[in-house]
């Protein structure tokens, strides 16, 4: 009788132990981001350039390429504003040039396929984020927006090209 | 003596089950992943601000919260999504925003 007691008790504690820990065992973890490659390398070229992130934003081309992607956003205008931005190449120079993408919607912009010059390569990329407003990154109706590339902006990126963005507070690099 | 071994079996029988019970409602949901995805994607939806289509679904479990995104699919575009925070006891979208 004393053992059969035992046992029973023994038994419900080892029953209600499984029951009470299994959802924390068999909790789904969290579901890793869907691998999403680059653009195919062999539309890349080699990636032999010599400059740094910050010689290919401050090169007056880029610059002035970039400039005029942000005056294209619209982002002035709560309705019309919209992304811009393209390709950046060195030829076989050196040089460095741009090569723009269509037109964009509020909030992203497709990469058409690079064309880089004879001999030339992709050596980074731009667009314009003409959503977030200082202070706050709240736009006119209210809506939050994160200042800064996207994990989608950074992950589409190729690997060892300079990624750009410009929005109202100036241009940052990735 | 021997009914208060039992009584005592009991006793320690009692203590492991309120203390397994305890611990084990730490570590339990009460919003499961998958309501959790319900919830965001109705929000994104009624916010209006950007439309789901092309998108993955993300879904990282924080300490409070479960924290869903929707990144584009295609590889070649940039661009940004909706985040959106579910509280994982009562459902409540407690944050919302976007990234470009």
């Amino acid at each position: 009788m004393k053992a059969s007691w035992k046992s029973c008790i023994a038994l419900l504690c080892v029953l209600i132990a499984c029951i009470a820990w299994s959802p924390a065992v068999l909790a789904v973890p969290a579901v890793a981001q869907t691998a999403i490659g680059p653009i195919v390398a062999a539309e890349i070229g080699p990636l032999g350039t010599n400059k740094t992130a910050e010689q290919i934003a401050n090169d007056p081309t880029v610059k002035a390429a970039i400039g005029a992607a942000w005056n294209d956003s619209n982002a002035d205008n709560a309705t019309t504003r919209h992304e811009e931005g393209g390709w950046i190449y060195e030829d076989a120079d050196g040089n460095l040039t741009v090569g723009r993408w269509p037109a964009g919607n509020r909030s992203g912009i497709n990469a058409t396929p690079p064309m880089p010059p004879v001999g030339g390569q992709v050596v980074g990329e731009f667009h314009t984020h003409p959503n977030w407003h200082p202070p706050d990154g709240k736009d006119e109706a209210g809506t939050e927006w994160k200042q800064g590339p996207s994990d989608k902006d950074k992950n589409a990126k190729t690997p060892g090209t300079t990624g750009i963005v410009k929005d109202r507070s100036g241009t940052t690099s990735y | 003596m021997q009914k208060r071994r039992y009584k005592v079996w009991l006793l320690v029988g009692t203590a492991v089950i309120t203390l397994m019970l305890t611990f084990a409602g730490c570590g339990s949901t009460g919003i499961s992943r998958e309501q959790a995805i319900t919830i965001a994607t109705q929000e994104v939806v009624d916010d209006g601000v950007m439309s789901l289509d092309g998108r993955d679904t993300v879904v990282v479990e924080e300490a409070t919260y479960w924290h869903i995104s929707f990144p584009y699919s295609s590889p070649l575009l940039r661009g940004g999504e909706p985040h959106v925070w579910v509280d994982k006891t009562t459902g409540n979208v407690t944050n919302i925003y976007y990234t470009e």
